[in-house]
């Protein structure tokens, strides 16, 4: 789900800086005024979880590998905003250092995999999730479930992102410039695996870890741990 | 330390991360140009030209220099390449904290 360097056109990685630029400001800014000094630990340790899943490939329906990216787990514990900036850090060190993607597409992955994807996932994952709390097993199935819509999101975008490049640039006599293949090539390559095995991983990985975290540390997610502890009487009496 | 077992499960991630170089086949549309070349019967020009001018990352593909032949030394670069990369991004997430704390960002 990295677009590596020389798959879309300097001019598409252009636009995708400028998309992505003003998030990072709004996430810096966000991560300024709203994140404790308390939480800058889970921003760090968040990171790298994100980098180190996004190295577990696996096998694809159709002969590729894809592997989960964590994006919408990381947005469900420690808010949308910080997470533009936890993704684009595992990203950019991705990039950087493993050549995995590019540096002139790096605006165009984050925006893929770090903005999109935790915050449409994180927004399926408010509705389904409701009122409910980490320890209540719907909270964890709708975390499943915005992780799946994630991902695929993210894999819908980069099949665009590529599928557009042989109408947007190439040579005169048609030859593509950039990406080869068309939307009729890229969406089905793309949304297949994902729809499928792709998302089902994700899926786990973000229901599994929320599960898990509800069960056993239920201060760690955002808005629990300064709160009293509410008993279910309480929050019925409440509602 | 805080959040200690994290940090530990996160360490036997990455020695668990030579398990995700061992499904075969690689990932749509992030071919080298070699298999590019094969799949399409042409290089695109823009594409080769990206490509040629693409600095190579210390540890491409998640291997170590020095570190491949045979099967234990290609695991052994990937869980050093993810203990590293984890280090690394966990690390410049503290110092872009602070940089975003007491640094100015335009409003």
């Amino acid at each position: 789900m990295h677009i590596p360097d020389g798959y879309i056109s300097p001019h598409t990685s252009g636009i995708f800086y400028i998309l992505t630029f003003p998030l990072w400001i709004l996430s810096f800014r966000r991560i300024r005024n709203n994140l404790g000094q308390h939480r800058v630990p889970l921003l760090a340790l968040l990171a790298a979880f994100s980098f180190l899943i996004m190295m577990f490939n696996i096998p694809l329906p159709g002969g590729t590998t894809g592997h989960a990216v964590g994006g919408v787990l990381v947005a469900i514990l420690i808010g949308p905003w910080p997470a533009i900036t936890v993704l684009t850090l595992a990203l950019a060190v991705q990039a950087l250092f493993f050549g995995d993607g590019g540096l002139i597409t790096l605006g165009a992955n984050v925006f893929n995999l770090g903005v999109v994807m935790p915050m449409v996932g994180y927004l399926v994952f408010r509705a389904v999730a409701g009122r409910t709390r980490p320890t209540e097993r719907r909270y964890a199935v709708a975390a499943a479930i915005g992780g799946y819509a994630g991902i695929n999101l993210a894999a819908l975008l980069v099949a665009i992102e590529l599928g557009i490049q042989p109408i947007l640039h190439h040579m005169p006599d048609g030859t593509p410039l950039y990406c080869p293949y068309t939307l009729h090539v890229t969406l089905p390559a793309m949304l297949v695996p994902h729809l499928t095995v792709g998302g089902l991983a994700e899926a786990l990985v973000t229901g599994g870890v929320v599960a898990f975290l509800g069960r056993y540390h239920p201060g760690l997610f955002p808005g629990e741990a300064e709160q009293p502890a509410v008993t279910e009487q309480h929050r019925d009496g409440i509602q | 330390m805080k959040y200690r077992k994290a940090w530990i499960a996160l360490a036997v991630l990455a020695v668990l991360s030579p398990l995700g170089i061992l499904a075969i086949g690689s990932a749509w549309g992030e071919w080298d140009m070699e298999t590019i070349q094969d799949l399409t019967g042409h290089a695109p020009e823009g594409m080769q030209e990206a490509r040629d001018n693409r600095p190579d990352a210390p540890f491409q593909e998640y291997e170590v220099p020095g570190l491949s032949g045979n099967w234990l030394q290609t695991g052994a670069g990937t869980i050093l390449s993810a203990l590293i990369g984890a280090g690394i991004t966990a690390a410049s997430a503290i110092v872009l904290h602070r940089i975003v704390r007491h640094g100015t960002i335009p409003r």
